[in-house]
């Protein structure tokens, strides 16, 4: 549970002491004699005195072999060289450099730098007689490869996604886009993990007064620890209780790069393959890379379905509980006869039934969500019997509600954003009961609700359900409907200007 | 773009939309009836009259409130005709802005009643209608003018069913074209007025509009002809399907004009109408009752205007309970609909005329 204590380090801004001894007792002290944390000493003979150079660094979170190879060696080789032929002078912190081959050198002054250092998988250089120290590049950690995004998956498209490690991440993105215009900047969250996140955008794409608000957003944030991108998006949001998600994530690298030359902002916490982006409008909840991958026809025709899905997801229950409990008339005679027989025999009446019927729906997603592969699917063929079959022959629901809620269930998987499925959910059983009480007036009335909470909600300052509402003729050929490519990128470049 | 729409601001895009939006309401269901009983077949071309006048009436306003870019409705309606007429307009502007609305919503109740729920107390429809619309107004201009934006879209399905009866039209209802005389025509303008009713609120508006620099007062105009056509089409439809003796019996004429028409697989069409019409009519609603506590938040020199919106609602509710039936409603709905024409006629004319007497002395003032 993220906890708001508001316990900095106490080593800030404490200088390093010149004696090496002294600085090994104090952070031996700090680490409480941990075992990753390693201390190697190393002994370097100069042309007259023996000088001692402590390396510090974190076992599993560097590379082991870079650490033998780049840095212990080649100071050991130049130990050995220099008591043979005694002619090179002094070592100083400034020529060291020249004999360990690392790639990412730079000079630290504080014991907290220090810290930092080692936790976060670099090596610490010390040396006698110096109050500076060496920070050495040798983080090296177990990470898992890049695999195939599992929420998010396409048909056609690229099939890499992000994984856990922040450096693979931007490396994703920097192979996708290479331009000197996207710049990733740095920055450490959370007073205990010390967590990295990057901030990746363009710079001459993206909107300036966004960049500095998101920028003072972020370093406002005051939490012990985040370990994902929801973290930063429950602090970001203008609207703790809207079901509709007003950030994006995605696993995708393409979505990212697309979405940044867009003129969004992304953002990746280290440790979480979900990155942020800001900001983010209804419709793009409606749209997937393989809109684009896909040729013009497909990719509108797809977009409809997912409209249509979200419709059906939201509202069909209700519809049918309206049309059955105080609409009848509106049900063709012919459906009308065989639909009463069904109804007939239930028990309940259609608000229960349905509610009924969408609670075990919801339990049986949950419970299959969480479950390992193979056991989701036995849930899975339960839930088929349980609730296609069993139910209906038992008479505790009417076939016709059945095929309603399988549909509602199927409609709301078309999205393919996760999150939004939450907001389907949570829309759904108020809109039930609304529909039982005041048959379509309720549908009506909610639906009101949901256009008039649409429109008050922002993401960053823009509007939600832009270019809908404020309308933006311009920003209609990517909304419902998309535009064919080379149209499209005429209307970026013009956007640009 | 970021941060480009403030709130409480409207784009010029939505100020036609709230003029659009706001005619296209509760006058649509009797239109063709109460105007065909004076003008007979003919009553098309009184509404056509009518929205030709209005969209003039309109160009009036535009004019006016343009000379005053920086003043609110208080400040130059105190400019023009002096400060205690501009505040007593105001004040008379915000009662008839909140009889309005509770006049709307009944209207809608009344529909609802009919249509969709029969047994439901009225009280109840009323509460969960008034809720709603404290719901949209308590955040200002902003939202309110962006759900219009938002059922702006529904209004083309509106405008499709209207149009769906084609084939049982019989064109010999509206001859003798002309055939009811001049006099009756022009008499026939007057009731149909009311269905036309609301635009004036833009008067209210236009200050919030964050680019003035648009052309504002041409689509304006054409937003008005725009709303006159589709009336003056409906009107042509509806009177072509029952002709003018029928139409009179018949009390709402949009509802029954789809019950005309068999649909493959829905039936009772007119159902579905009713479902969008409540959509339109709540925005209406919206917008209406924002007139009010905007002019409030003038009168009072208040930062927000949703203190006003949780004061007014219960006396909407009440007023909305207040008719004892659909007559007594529509009795009371004429009232209004004087009040319609001061403001919405007389009003926008009277600033039109002060404003070119005005303006002139004006720039004689510069040159001198």
């Amino acid at each position: 549970m993220p906890s708001f204590s508001n316990s900095n380090s106490n080593h800030k801004d404490e200088r390093l002491s010149k004696k090496v001894s002294e600085n090994h007792q104090q952070l031996k002290d700090i680490f409480h004699n941990s075992n990753d944390i390693i201390f190697r000493e190393i002994t370097i003979h100069e042309k007259r005195k023996e000088r001692l150079i402590l390396l510090i660094f974190t076992d599993g979170l560097v590379d082991s072999t870079e650490v033998n190879q780049s840095i212990i060696k080649p100071l050991n080789s130049f130990s050995v060289f220099n008591e043979d032929t005694k002619h090179i002078k002094e070592i100083t912190i400034d020529n060291v450099v020249n004999i360990i081959n690392s790639n990412e050198i730079s000079k630290i002054y504080t014991l907290d730098e220090v810290i930092q250092g080692i936790l976060s998988g670099d090596t610490i250089m010390l040396m006698e007689g110096f109050d500076t120290a060496l920070k050495l590049n040798s983080k090296g950690w177990a990470s898992r490869a890049v695999e195939e995004p599992t929420v998010e998956t396409v048909v056609r498209g690229s099939r890499d996604g992000f994984t856990e490690n922040i450096r693979n991440n931007t490396a994703m993105i920097r192979r996708k886009i290479k331009d000197p215009n996207l710049i990733i900047q740095e920055l450490t969250i959370g007073s205990k993990t010390n967590t990295f996140v990057a901030l990746v955008y363009m710079e001459n794409i993206t909107d300036k007064e966004l960049l500095i608000s998101v920028k003072e957003k972020l370093s406002s944030i005051r939490i012990d620890g985040i370990f994902e991108s929801g973290f930063i998006e429950q602090f970001f949001e203008q609207s703790h209780f809207s079901p509709f998600p007003q950030m994006q994530i995605t696993e995708r690298p393409d979505k990212a790069c697309a979405n940044l030359l867009e003129g969004r902002i992304v953002i990746i916490i280290d440790g979480a393959p979900q990155v942020l982006l800001i900001p983010t409008t209804f419709h793009q909840l409606f749209q997937s890379p393989e809109d684009y991958n896909e040729r013009f026809l497909y990719g509108n025709l797809i977009r409809i379905l997912r409209y249509i899905g979200f419709f059906i997801a939201t509202s069909l229950p209700s519809i049918y509980v309206a049309l059955v409990s105080f609409h009848v008339q509106m049900i063709p005679s012919a459906l009308l006869v065989d639909l009463s027989k069904t109804r007939a025999q239930v028990p309940f009446p259609p608000v229960i039934e349905a509610i009924l019927m969408e609670v075990t729906i919801e339990l049986l997603r949950e419970a299959s969500a969480r479950l390992p592969g193979t056991i989701g699917q036995t849930i899975g063929i339960v839930g088929a019997i349980v609730i296609g079959d069993a139910a209906v022959r038992a008479n505790i629901a009417s076939p016709a509600m059945v095929i309603v809620v399988a549909i509602t269930a199927i409609g709301s998987y078309v999205l393919p954003h996760y999150s939004t499925s939450y907001a389907l959910r949570s829309i759904r059983f108020p809109m039930i009961i609304m529909a039982a009480s005041f048959g379509a007036f309720g549908i009506i009335i909610t639906w009101t609700w949901i256009i008039i909470h649409l429109c008050s909600l922002s993401s960053f300052g823009y509007p939600y359900i832009s270019p809908v509402a404020p309308i933006n003729f311009s920003g209609f050929k990517d909304t419902i409907f998309r535009a064919t490519l080379p149209k499209l990128k005429k209307q970026a470049k013009r956007n640009r200007k | 773009m970021y941060r480009k729409y403030v709130n409480g601001e409207i784009t010029a895009m939505q100020s036609y939309i709230i003029v659009i939006s706001i005619m296209i309401g509760t006058g649509i269901l009797g239109l063709s009836r109460i105007v065909s009983q004076i003008s007979r077949q003919d009553a098309w071309i009184s509404v056509m009259i009518n929205g030709i006048v209005i969209s003039l009436v309109m160009a009036c306003m535009i004019y006016t409130v343009r000379k005053y870019p920086k003043d609110n409705f208080l400040q130059f309606t105190s400019k023009i005709l002096t400060r205690p007429i501009g505040y007593l307009l105001t004040i008379i502007y915000i009662a008839y802005a909140v009889i309005a609305t509770g006049i709307i919503i009944r209207f809608l109740l009344e529909m609802v009643r009919t249509w969709l729920l029969h047994k439901t107390p009225m009280w109840v429809l009323s509460f969960l209608v008034v809720i709603t619309i404290i719901y949209m107004v308590k955040n200002g201009l902003t939202v309110v003018a962006r759900f219009n934006e938002v059922l702006f879209f529904t209004l083309f399905f509106f405008f499709l069913l209207i149009l769906v009866a084609i084939p049982e039209l019989e064109l010999v209802n509206l001859q003798p074209v002309g055939g009811s005389g001049i006099v009756n025509i022009l008499k026939g303008t007057l009731p149909s007025f009311y269905a036309f009713g609301g635009y004036e609120v833009i008067l209210v508006y236009y200050t919030y509009i964050s680019d003035k620099e648009k052309p504002i007062l041409k689509y304006s105009v054409l937003s008005v002809l725009g709303v006159t056509a589709f009336y003056t089409i409906t009107v042509i439809a509806q009177i072509a399907l029952f002709g003018p003796d029928e139409l009179e019996r018949v009390l709402y004429p949009s509802m029954n004009y789809l019950r005309a028409v068999d649909f493959p697989v829905f039936e009772r069409m007119e159902l579905f109408f009713t479902v969008f019409w409540c959509f339109t009519v709540i925005g209406t609603v919206g917008l209406q009752f924002l007139a009010a506590c905007i002019l409030s938040k003038m009168l009072f020199k208040t930062k927000t205007t949703h203190v006003f919106t949780y004061i007014y609602a219960p006396l909407i509710f009440i007023i909305s309970l207040y008719p004892k039936n659909t007559a007594h409603l529509v009795e009371l709905s004429d009232y209004v609909s004087y009040l319609n024409i001061l403001f919405g006629f007389v009003l926008p004319i009277l600033l039109f005329v002060l404003t070119l007497i005005k303006g002139g002395n004006k720039s004689n003032a510069k040159n001198r």
